[in-house]
């Protein structure tokens, strides 16, 4: 069979489109488990400074650093299984571990220089990050897929519905909303 | 460079299935759930396009049991990575042919 220039360029674009599925597929896939991680620790950190609001610093901390190192070991776990640059490799730290450190270490630096710079109440103190995480998700979402965009979307609207709407209870409001939406959205990532 | 088009691999299905399959790393597998999902088939009409390719040698299927569910999980050989990268190269070369 011998095929001329318009079918060859149509199939092309097929096996392109379908490379780029399964990209998508597979970002989603690897996101989910990261969704759900940081969905139980907001659920407990939102829920923590609502009750001991005097630690909220420590808790925060606390548990950033459990959700970074975990977030790592799941991303070398992830790297591995899917035979990519973590795969075969006995080292704690590779190339999908490193990058989800050097992503939670940015955007720590990020939101700690923001509030040396303006000094936040303690409802902002709440907000900022997951509006910041929320807008990341939907940049993500341009290339990633339409399940970040949602996931983004969503969690940067019950933000700030509970930022202007609940302030009283803005961090339950964070704790059940928050949370519950980026465990939500990692059930979404990981369905077929 | 093949010198024409591969008639298995080309028909639009089987193209976007191997073209699925070469985008993973060797000897990664998907199961054929994600397969249908992803290509947007019918289980029959997967079914018999991946038979096809398993009798040309070009994938290979595990079937197992997990939680007492049939599950198929299917691979690219290295005979159907070559026959793919073949059939792109023919694609390619027919495009830059037609480019003045």
């Amino acid at each position: 069979m011998n095929l001329n220039p318009e079918q060859a360029s149509i199939a092309l674009n097929d096996i392109s489109n379908a490379q780029r599925k399964l990209a998508i597929f597979t970002g989603y896939q690897h996101a989910a488990p990261h969704f759900w991680l940081w969905g139980v620790i907001w659920l407990i950190g939102y829920s923590a400074t609502d009750l001991l609001p005097q630690y909220a610093g420590e808790t925060w901390l606390t548990l950033n650093l459990i959700g970074f190192l975990t977030g790592a070991w799941l991303a070398k776990a992830n790297g591995a299984a899917a035979g990519g640059p973590g795969a075969g490799t006995h080292k704690p730290w590779d190339l999908p571990a490193l990058q989800v450190l050097y992503i939670g270490l940015a955007f720590a630096l990020f939101i700690a220089a923001t509030f040396v710079l303006f000094t936040p109440t303690p409802t902002q103190f709440g907000a900022f990050p997951a509006l910041l995480v929320g807008f990341a998700y939907t940049v993500v979402g341009i290339w990633g897929g339409v399940r970040w965009l949602a996931a983004g979307i969503s969690l940067s609207v019950l933000t700030m519905i509970g930022y202007l709407y609940v302030p009283q209870h803005f961090m339950l409001w964070m704790a059940v909303f928050g949370g519950g939406t980026l465990i939500a959205s990692g059930f979404w990532m990981k369905a077929r | 460079m093949a010198s024409e088009a591969n008639d298995l691999i080309h028909q639009p299905l089987r193209l976007r299935l191997m073209a699925t399959l070469n985008a993973l790393p060797a000897r990664q597998q998907l199961e054929f759930t994600q397969l249908r999902s992803l290509l947007e088939a019918s289980d029959g009409n997967l079914g018999a396009h991946l038979s096809t390719l398993e009798k040309a040698g070009y994938i290979s299927m595990e079937k197992d049991f997990v939680q007492r569910k049939p599950r198929t999980r299917v691979a690219l050989t290295r005979t159907g990575r070559q026959a793919f990268e073949q059939h792109v190269a023919y694609l390619r070369a027919i495009l830059d042919a037609a480019t003045p």
